[in-house]
């Protein structure tokens, strides 16, 4: 005699084997949807975060190129290291540019009063380098974040302000790609 | 037959959880499916952006080279760091036409452009300006 599962004497078996294939395939098919929606979570949150941080080191430079521009067509530049330098006009007006870590500075000087100070914010693991060039150029040089080094700080470069330089700009691993230059140069 | 109706609901029913699953799974996929190429072209578009940005700083040194030294216009180009970065971007510099100037004072001008051609799904984009030598200074 042919058994089915409609048996009253294996029913409660066969039901629990297909309760179980069912409650696998189930957890297969809810995993498989977490791993998607948290993969797309992920995707979205990161972009959103590069887009942030591009956009700011980009405003940034338009805005201090500009500066930095009408400064150079104005007065006469001096520079002091390799992180700052002061524009002089003939009236005596002193504007002094000085960069630390992600944060590049301007202060506007009579003497000594302070007419003016303006703080120009990059993202955190920025350089600023100011230089000066055998033809009598100036060069402002920006380089960008290392893509492959997680820095202490996502946010601004003044919130890595206080943090020791090793934490705070972790060396670039020469493996890696060369940090992203751009040159502002006044002429 | 009252177990058979039973078992038969409870197989039913477990059925239509995994069917449920299933759907759920596909519309999840086409969703996802519709998702990235809208971030491909968030990050596209952040490129151009950053193109365009860095193209006007560069165009603005070269402005300075030519406004305010006496290097001949045939020697600019475009600086070391820019060439890095865009090495398939061309530089462009030619006289302003009339068609172009607001008036005759104005035809001494040199229109700068660097030009990015279309790859990689990025868009052709290019970014000009316009610039003018001092008075008293030679046409170009």
């Amino acid at each position: 005699m042919k058994r089915s599962c409609f048996d009253s004497s294996i029913k409660t078996s066969c039901r629990r084997g297909a309760l179980f294939h069912y409650y696998l395939a189930y957890l297969t098919l809810v995993s498989s949807v977490f791993l998607m929606a948290g993969t797309v979570l992920h995707t979205i949150l990161q972009s959103e975060q590069t887009d942030r941080r591009v956009s700011m080191f980009l405003h940034s430079l338009l805005r201090c190129e500009r500066i930095l521009r009408a400064d150079a067509n104005t007065a006469t530049p001096a520079i002091e290291s390799d992180s700052a330098m002061t524009f002089t006009q003939t009236d005596g007006v002193q504007m002094r540019w000085s960069a630390d870590r992600g944060i590049l500075t301007r202060t506007e000087k009579q003497g000594d009063e302070t007419l003016k100070s303006d703080r120009f914010l990059f993202p955190a693991g920025s350089t600023i380098e100011i230089q000066s060039r055998d033809d009598g150029a100036t060069v402002f040089r920006f380089l960008e974040p290392s893509f492959f080094v997680k820095y202490s700080a996502v946010g601004s470069g003044a919130l890595n302000r206080h943090k020791p330089i090793d934490e705070a700009l972790p060396a670039t691993p020469a493996a890696a790609a060369v940090q992203p230059v751009t040159e502002i140069i006044l002429r | 037959m009252k177990n058979l109706r039973i078992t038969k609901r409870l197989l039913r029913r477990r059925g239509s959880m995994l069917t449920e699953g299933i759907i759920a799974c596909l519309i999840l996929g086409v969703a996802i499916g519709m998702l990235v190429p809208g971030l491909s072209a968030i990050g596209r578009q952040r490129q151009a952006m950053r193109f365009d940005t860095l193209a006007m700083i560069e165009l603005n040194n070269i402005a300075d080279v030519i406004t305010k030294t006496d290097a001949k216009t045939a020697d600019v180009k475009v600086s070391a760091w820019f060439a890095g970065r865009y090495s398939d971007a061309v530089f462009e510099m030619e006289p302003l036409t009339a068609d172009d100037a607001v008036s005759k004072d104005l035809l001494n001008g040199l229109r700068l452009t660097i030009h990015r051609p279309q790859a990689e799904g990025m868009p052709d984009q290019k970014v000009s300006v316009v610039v003018w030598h001092t008075a008293g200074a030679p046409a170009p």
